[in-house]
């Protein structure tokens, strides 16, 4: 990205801030094993549901696992649940979008009507449906099938930012001097899209952490990973004898989901990248 | 421009540091699902949080013995469906059954006839879901079924609770305690311990600061299958059932099949092979229609025949044929004699036979009555009012009752499936009653604190256990079962994770049911030693 | 183009969309693994190879895979979406009646809020463009779709519920079916309020947002300026020119608002005990009740199929200039 977005993005202290949450979360997910105090599966016999304080600083679950190590650990399961889910949905709306933006034609027709038609189906519900039915319901697991669920609005939105790159001079020059469609999609077109791919990456993890919080809530998530949904859930019905385990998971939820949206808001601005809300 | 540079490598080095981090995180896992080792999956039921506690647990011990476990939550279905291939073919997790399985073994640790269901080789292909298959253990079983002396049965029981603990075809772990949670000024609640959710006594008697009370609303956490007790044989069903009809005998205070209820009296001749019912006169459905014996043969013959897919076949397997001479007269003829046959019959709620007047067995599921369509009405001391599934359920009180005219003039039954909605539920005073199947816990301490709420407890009489699949290349052998109960730490699931709710079970039946064997020595809680006989065991 | 003329170019386009929905959903819960007749296998003990068998054979489980298909479609175009699993013999159209019935009485009640939220907050913030107003909107809005649903939930229900006692921390209505209308209506109210808070305030962030730019957009167009240049008090430039065409595009983003909302209902009407189709369809995966997951995701698909259509629909009605585009 040059420079100009940069400083753009940064002159907005709400953007600023987003990037500090992301960064920040990113850190704690990638070093928890030296940040956690305790392994978070350790179960401490007699010590369950612990208040904070000592030894356990924010206090212990049912299992007597100590939860500040989980919601560190947690920070890992929502970032990876979140990154690879955007990679696959990256992939498939990226390829559909350049396909139908750049080719036209019947493709455009026929992406256009895919997207059109997955959009109508009610994602959360289908995760739902899908979760349900799934025999194992392990973490790449979810986050694949949210990518593959997911992708068509980043395909809209890619496919109207080719469109009008189609249209740009260099573009027509290089067909002009014969080079090869595969080529230019590679060499110009992908470069030249990678602000609102990333943009609408960033909003979209934003969703993904909602939706494998959302599912863990409701107990379709996987059982044996630490996550903040099952965390939260696990403490709903003792929220007055064991408040933190509702309101801690809750604002690691809320505050990394705020991060990305904050993010992802500030290089939509910087970037000047119009979402196409509807078709 | 130099500090911009150094702020653009700081965010740039975090962001890949965190990205190669999660990769590798990623990559190990992907690494880790064909594991190398052999592994076995528990499966507990996503319903209920104490079980998956249980079951982590347990499996972090197993883990620190050297075998390799997972833990998966499914639904009851799942659960269900893959206990029963299991017990058709053997089959394990990997391919559609089980290898561990955590179950609630009901209507057993009283009456231990129970046990037949479950632990029978005649059962194989039902109950029996871990292929359990002893001749010696049938032996005793069998000989238990048809002595007709206590004494003699209890010790026939008791020589099966040792082959059960020396196969160890299932761990027990623990026996739940049940609460009922209350508004204070609520009294006359009487449980049923035979059943946990056999409680007719308990709501019907209950008052309100010493009062008849016009209403009583109780929150659960599950809705019926359907009001027609001939097909629910869940815990709310059974809820319902037992309000809505009766049996021909009921259970007393001391647990036996003695009180008469449908039936006035009975007795038994041909060497207890034939068993004769005299039925209450007077006695009228909701609707208005008398109560004769044709209904008691309805419902116990729908029950016996395997077409109409009823509840408790399996209880009836030594009945022959069911006559009546007239009116009010049922005779039951038997193969054998039968000793739990009364305790069978008091667990058999008798349904309308008018109703159903020329269905098919077969169809007997899908009739109006069953799907809910039309209310169908019952002996008991509540009518059905209303059903609005997965809402709520009305009852009102039968003034009619043979047994007296219910103090409580309506009982509404909430469908609040989440435990703390249900809390909040009955400390903002919404509802009166909370509902056993809440399995409360840590939540207990507030509600304790509490003044509005009252705390009912009683010992339930069932029994927690982890059933392993005998067919399992790993579990077919004994040692490593042996190794594996060894694991289970009893008394901390009990007093840690129960919070003292739970007491811990050593074998199948309850210290408090006739049956119990109290020279049985219990498989201790040793780590050291389990990882030594895995070791002997060379894997 | 004339407005029938789009009107049938749009109702033909929903067409495919209905049908790519629902071969999405059957093709998804057919493939996966375990049968549908498990949960027979399941709670019937007695169940025999045959009484299986001839279960597969009503079922229709044993025709070819599309052959399924179109006899699902067949019903559901029909309005008949099978037999429920979970309670026998139950069709899962009359199961989810009431459902549906209260979900539309949440959704309404909560896109009718977020609205009256939004339009104003939205319009305030696009006049005073950069101020500390515009500034507070803008975080209200992140906050709001930053906030999972369900924590929101549990907050207010320990506020208004354990705390303050003032509301029912959840379910539908709870007076007996024989109470007067009255006392039904209050009952359902006090239960609504909650819910309906909760969805209002996150359908008011999105839409607040929408409604921001779209204002922004048209006070930079031409006749504004114009008007602005002839001297025009601001206030009617504003509010007697830009106003009525910078709410023209919040009917479309009523539709994406219906959408969002639909989508968090889920989870909220389970925090909430309210008994609409999110809370039904993850019940229903509680005990595997495919019918009634695969009706659910069918019917929610089918109305924002409808609400899209009618969106644009009204907009173009409204906007005439969409039907060139």
């Amino acid at each position: 990205m040059d420079d100009r977005i940069w400083k753009r993005f940064l002159r907005q202290r709400l953007s600023l801030a987003g990037l500090m949450l992301i960064l920040g979360i990113l850190l704690i997910a990638s070093v928890s094993p030296v940040l956690a105090p305790y392994d978070p599966y350790a179960q401490h016999w007699g010590k369950e549901y612990a208040a904070p304080g000592r030894p356990f600083v924010l206090g212990t679950d049912a299992l007597g696992r100590d939860v500040m190590s989980q919601l560190i650990w947690g920070a890992r399961t929502s970032l990876l649940v979140a990154l690879a889910g955007v990679v696959v949905a990256g992939i498939l709306g990226t390829a559909f979008g350049v396909a139908a933006g750049y080719f036209g034609g019947r493709i455009d027709q026929l992406g256009v009507m895919l997207t059109d038609t997955i959009l109508t189906v009610p994602v959360f519900f289908l995760l739902i449906a899908v979760a349900s039915v799934l025999a194992v319901r392990s973490l790449p697991v979810m986050a694949i099938i949210i990518g593959l669920i997911d992708w068509p609005m980043l395909a809209r939105v890619v496919r109207a930012h080719v469109l009008s790159l189609r249209e740009r001079t260099f573009i027509e020059a290089a067909r002009a001097l014969g080079v090869r469609d595969v080529a230019i999609v590679v060499r110009h077109i992908l470069p030249n899209s990678v602000a609102p791919i990333i943009v609408v990456s960033t909003l979209s993890m934003a969703r993904y952490i909602l939706y494998e919080a959302a599912l863990a809530f409701v107990g379709l998530g996987d059982p044996e990973a630490i996550s903040w949904g099952t965390l939260l859930a696990q403490g709903r019905s003792v929220m007055y004898t064991a408040w933190w385990l509702t309101l801690l998971p809750g604002i690691m939820i809320f505050v990394t989901v705020l991060g990305f949206n904050l993010g992802g808001d500030g290089l939509r601005d910087a970037c000047d990248v119009r979402l196409v809300e509807r078709g | 421009m130099g500090s911009s540079w150094i702020r653009n490598a700081i965010v740039v080095g975090v962001a890949m540091v965190g990205l190669w981090a999660l990769a590798a995180d990623l990559a190990g896992r992907a690494d880790a699902q064909p594991a190398s080792a052999p592994k076995l999956t528990m499966v507990a039921r996503s319903g209920s949080a104490l079980e998956q506690q249980v079951a982590l647990a347990i499996a972090a011990k197993l883990k620190e013995i050297g075998l390799g476990v997972e833990v998966v939550s499914a639904d009851y279905t799942t659960m269900a469906a893959r206990a029963r291939r299991s017990a058709l073919s053997g089959e394990t997790w990997a391919q559609g059954g089980f290898d561990i399985i955590f179950f609630n073994l009901a209507g057993m640790a009283f009456e231990p006839a129970g046990m037949n269901r479950y632990f029978h080789s005649a059962s194989k292909s039902a109950a029996n879901f871990w292929s359990l298959a002893d001749p010696q253990l049938d032996r005793e079983l069998d000989a238990a079924s048809t002595a007709l002396d206590v004494p003699k049965r209890a010790e026939h029981y008791a020589r099966a609770a040792r082959l059960l603990r020396d196969d160890m075809p299932v761990v027990p772990i623990f026996h739940p305690r049940l609460v009922y949670a209350l508004r204070t000024g609520w009294t006359g609640i009487k449980a049923n311990q035979v059943n946990q959710s056999k409680a007719t006594a308990s709501f019907f008697q209950m008052k309100y600061q010493g009062k008849d009370a016009k209403q009583l609303r109780m929150a659960t956490p599950e809705d019926i299958r359907t009001p027609n007790a001939l097909f629910d044989w869940t815990n709310p069903g059974k809820t319902l059932n037992s309000m809505v009809f009766d049996s021909l005998v009921m259970l007393d205070d001391a647990l036996q099949p003695a009180m008469p209820a449908l039936a006035q009296s009975w007795s038994f001749t041909d060497g207890g092979k034939t068993a004769t019912f005299k039925l209450r006169k007077g006695v009228k459905w909701h609707d208005g229609k008398p109560f004769t014996s044709r209904d008691v043969k309805f419902s116990f013959e729908t029950r016996m025949n395997k077409e109409a897919g009823a509840e408790l076949g399996s209880g009836f397997r030594m009945v022959e044929q069911v006559q009546t001479p007239d009116d009010a007269t049922v005779v039951l003829k038997m193969r054998e004699a039968y000793a739990p046959l009364l305790f069978e019959v008091g667990l058999t709620e008798i349904v309308p036979a008018h109703v159903f007047e020329g269905v098919a067995p077969k169809e007997l599921s899908k009739s109006p009555y069953t799907s809910g369509e039309k209310l169908i009405p019952g002996t008991g001391p509540y009518r059905l009012v209303a059903w609005k599934k997965r809402e709520q359920i009305e009852l009102d009180a039968n003034p009619d009752y043979f047994r007296g005219k219910p103090t409580v003039g309506r009982i509404t039954l909430s469908i609040i499936p989440d435990k703390a909605t249900a809390m909040a539920s009955i400390r903002g005073g919404e509802v009166d009653v909370l509902d056993v199947m809440y399995e409360l816990t840590k939540e207990l301490d507030e509600l304790k604190a509490d003044p509005n709420v009252t705390l009912f407890v009683y010992e339930a009489l069932n029994v927690e256990v982890m059933g392993l699949n005998l067919r399992h290349p790993m579990l077919s052998n004994p040692a490593v079962r042996q190794a594996i109960a060894l694991a289970v730490p009893r008394e901390h699931i009990a007093k840690d994770l129960g919070r003292g709710y739970l007491t811990v079970a050593t074998q199948l039946l309850h210290p408090q049911s006739w049956g119990y064997a109290k020279q049985l020595a219990s498989v201790p809680f040793d780590v050291n030693a389990a990882r030594e006989l895995l070791k002997k065991q060379g894997q | 183009m004339s407005l029938f003329a789009f009107l049938r170019r749009r109702v033909l386009s929903a067409v495919p969309q209905f049908l790519g929905m629902t071969i999405i959903v059957f093709v998804i819960l057919r493939l996966a693994p375990g049968s549908p007749v498990d949960y027979y296998l399941a709670t019937n003990p007695y169940a025999t190879q045959e009484y299986i068998a001839a279960l597969e054979e009503r079922m229709g489980l044993r025709l070819p895979l599309w052959q399924q298909y179109a006899r699902w479609l067949g019903g559901i175009v029909q309005g008949d979406l099978g037999e429920s699993l979970s309670h026998p013999g139950k069709p899962v159209s009359s199961l989810l009646r009431d459902k549906i019935r209260n979900s539309l009485i949440l959704s309404l009640a909560a896109n009718l809020l977020s609205v009256v939220i939004a339009i104003p907050v939205g319009v305030i913030a696009a006049v005073r463009r950069g101020s500390a107003v515009d500034g507070l909107v803008r975080v209200f809005t992140l906050f709001g779709y930053s906030m999972p649903s369900f924590w929101l939930a549990l907050l207010l229900i320990q506020v208004f519920t354990v705390r303050l006692h003032l509301l029912p921390p959840a379910g539908f209505i709870t007076v007996p079916s024989d109470a007067a209308v009255v006392d039904v209506v209050i009952d359902g109210v006090r239960h609504a309020i909650l819910p309906v808070v909760v969805l209002a305030l996150l359908g008011a962030a999105l839409t607040s947002r929408m409604v921001r730019s779209s204002m922004l957009e048209v006070l930079g167009d031409d006749y504004i300026r114009t008007a602005r240049a002839k001297g025009l008090q601001e206030r009617r430039v504003v509010y007697g020119h830009a106003l009525r065409n910078g709410l023209l595009p919040t009917v479309t983003i009523l539709g994406l608002q219906v959408g969002y909302l639909l989508a968090s209902a889920a989870v909220t009407e389970t925090v909430f005990a309210w008994p609409g189709v999110g809370r039904e369809v993850i019940q229903a995966t509680y005990t595997r009740d495919y019918p009634v997951i695969m009706g659910i995701t069918v019917i929610v698909g089918t109305t924002l199929i409808v609400v899209n259509l009618v969106t644009d629909v009204l907009y173009s009605w409204l906007d005439p200039r969409i039907r060139y585009q």
